[in-house]
């Protein structure tokens, strides 16, 4: 995938002739095809521009903290872009967004909240969560995978910013908070049936009874 | 409540908008009444829901643009610049320095337009008319601006990735000298028509207060955050695009009521005309475009690009699976988020101040249901 995204970059135009070359090789033989694969990346390593990637953080105070007083709770922490990203157990976010808000890190602002869906993972749901301290100028982001059938803690006691946000993931990707004072839809009516941004609702594909009732449409396009 | 008695009024529920001129959009608010005082408010939205971020999972990076200058419509450049710079950093894109500062000069020319059109019906809403159609002189001047180098008005497609579409086009500078020139005197015509007016006043003063500590809590940005005294404001905060070589103040206020919010954004206006003046003074040449691949295909990585827009923080949250089109673009609503709060700022006022807080909020439906 990396390498793919080369040739786009900066590099010259005979580039993807050397990859196309190199390509060939590969499945030519089972032993032979592992010692020449890391053969044309080295090659073009120089030229190319250096994409960013995930990095390991390393001396991160907060990350620290978090690994000591949650053993068990933090599952990465690592950062894109110079943008950090700590993901966390779901049966110790709750009590990891709480020390966050609560300690000297004073994470007072929720900035998003959202969803992603990783079709095909049996933890398909991953939250996303932004926050940002105005004490420290400091903006994180914290990440907890869920399957799609279970709970998330809600945060709305923590911060009240997440109540229409999680009614909003609630509504888009079918998220169960618990301890959610009104969870119900916000953007779609009431009675939709379906999770229009999870990755298996086809664009196309629309609550085609609630059209035909409330809409009055016979004969819905397909 | 069980037994009214004629001198007290029964609890009434009635349903403002989702036609109603001063919800500006399709916003349906439920009010719970005693008489004419507001014991609880409850927002319905979602009639202008279109699916954008479900739209951007189906186009490329580039076709993506156009949808986001339909979230926000009065800020359309805004939403441009928060995507593009988001796009930009996960594909390490170069800008030049003439499309540097041609964007923030856009972008802040869009912020006085947005602010002028919030000023026009905020006045109209609470009953001053005459204010409206100043506004809507200056604006109408910002959007043949717009037109002559956008080619709209208002569904701008303002920028690209990597930088602009087109240059400048002859005369853009010296229209846009003379708009800043006359500009000053034009927002203290404004203010002796509101800042000292008694009516305003009473109408806004001590109007949907809420204090500092309770508006980080409900994660408002934007005037309705700095009012109640919290000075966040994203180009100073976490500066993005070349915002932190320009010098500006960021103005806060002290009560967190209406009138603060208004002031606030009167002064916002002034400090986006000192922006641009900096802008139109160091334009530099050169070209308009960086090196930006055919085909734009980030790594896969994630990144949020957070920009002050003109109603408060407006955030891209793209993330990449190493395909031409975005496994994810969030956006993050500033009004969404703001509108929020309308319920806990109502409490207690009379109707016909709940016209008064939406207008402060500065709701624009579009982006709120996106």
């Amino acid at each position: 995938m990396s390498e793919e995204n080369k040739p786009p970059g900066a590099a010259p135009e005979d580039q993807p002739e050397q990859k196309k070359s190199g390509a060939p090789a590969a499945p030519a033989g089972g032993g032979e095809a592992k010692a020449a694969q890391p053969k044309p990346p080295a090659a073009k390593k120089p030229p190319a521009k250096k994409l960013p990637s995930y990095e390991e953080l390393t001396d991160d105070p907060l990350l620290k903290d978090l690994r000591g007083r949650f053993p068990n709770g933090i599952v990465s922490g690592q950062s894109f872009l110079g943008q950090p990203i700590y993901t966390t157990a779901l049966e110790l976010l709750g009590d990891v967004m709480l020390y966050l808000r609560g300690s000297e890190w004073a994470f007072d602002y929720l900035v998003d909240l959202t969803c992603l869906d990783y079709l095909g993972d049996p933890k398909r749901l991953c939250m996303v969560y932004h926050l940002y301290s105005h004490k420290s100028g400091r903006l994180i982001r914290i990440k907890a995978r869920a399957a799609a059938d279970e709970m998330v803690p809600s945060m709305s006691t923590i911060w009240r910013t997440a109540d229409w946000l999680e009614r909003e993931a609630f509504d888009m990707y079918g998220v169960e908070f618990s301890g959610h004072p009104d969870l119900r839809r916000i953007l779609l009516p009431e009675d939709w049936v379906g999770y229009p941004l999870r990755k298996d609702y086809d664009i196309k594909l629309q609550d085609q009874a609630w059209i035909r009732k409330h809409l009055r449409i016979r004969k819905v396009p397909e | 409540m069980d037994e009214p008695t004629i001198l007290d009024a029964q609890e009434l529920e009635i349903n403002m908008g989702p036609q109603h001129p001063a919800t500006h959009g399709v916003l349906r608010v439920k009010l719970k009444l005693d008489g004419e005082r507001v014991l609880d408010a409850d927002c319905v939205i979602g009639y202008l829901h279109r699916g954008v971020e479900k739209i951007s999972e189906n186009r490329t990076y580039t076709k993506c643009l156009p949808y986001y200058d339909r979230t926000d419509y009065i800020a359309a450049v805004s939403n441009a610049l928060g995507y593009v710079l988001g796009v930009e950093k996960l594909m390490e894109i170069e800008v030049p320095e003439r499309a540097v500062t041609v964007r923030i000069m856009m972008t802040e020319f869009n912020r006085i337009a947005s602010h002028l059109l919030w000023l026009a019906t905020h006045a109209l809403d609470i009953g001053a008319l005459t204010v409206f159609l100043y506004c809507f002189r200056e604006r109408e001047e910002i959007l043949k601006l717009f037109e002559n180098l956008f080619g709209a008005r208002l569904t701008t497609h303002a920028f690209r990735i990597g930088g602009l579409w087109m240059d400048l086009p002859p005369g853009f500078e010296e229209a846009a000298r003379k708009f800043i020139d006359e500009f000053p005197a034009r927002v203290d015509e404004y203010e002796q028509l509101l800042t000292n007016n008694r009516i305003w006043i009473d109408r806004t003063k001590g109007i949907g207060v809420i204090s500092g500590e309770e508006a980080i809590d409900y994660g408002l940005s934007g005037p309705p955050l700095r009012g109640s005294g919290v000075p966040y404001d994203l180009r100073r905060s976490r500066p993005y695009g070349g915002y932190d070589q320009y010098e500006f103040d960021v103005p806060v206020g002290l009560n967190g009521d209406t009138y603060d919010r208004y002031l606030i954004r009167m002064e916002e206006m002034r400090q986006s005309r000192r922006i641009i003046q900096q802008t139109l003074d160091r334009l530099p040449g050169g070209p308009i475009r960086g090196k930006v691949p055919r085909i734009i295909k980030p790594p896969v990585g994630e990144y949020y690009s957070g920009i002050e827009g003109p109603r408060g923080e407006l955030g891209y949250y793209i993330v990449s699976d190493g395909s031409a089109f975005p496994f994810r673009v969030r956006i993050r609503p500033p009004t969404f988020i703001n509108l929020q709060a309308l319920k806990r700022l109502v409490k207690g006022h009379l109707v016909a101040d709940v016209i008064a807080i939406i207008g402060t909020l500065d709701v624009v439906l579009g982006e709120i249901d996106r």
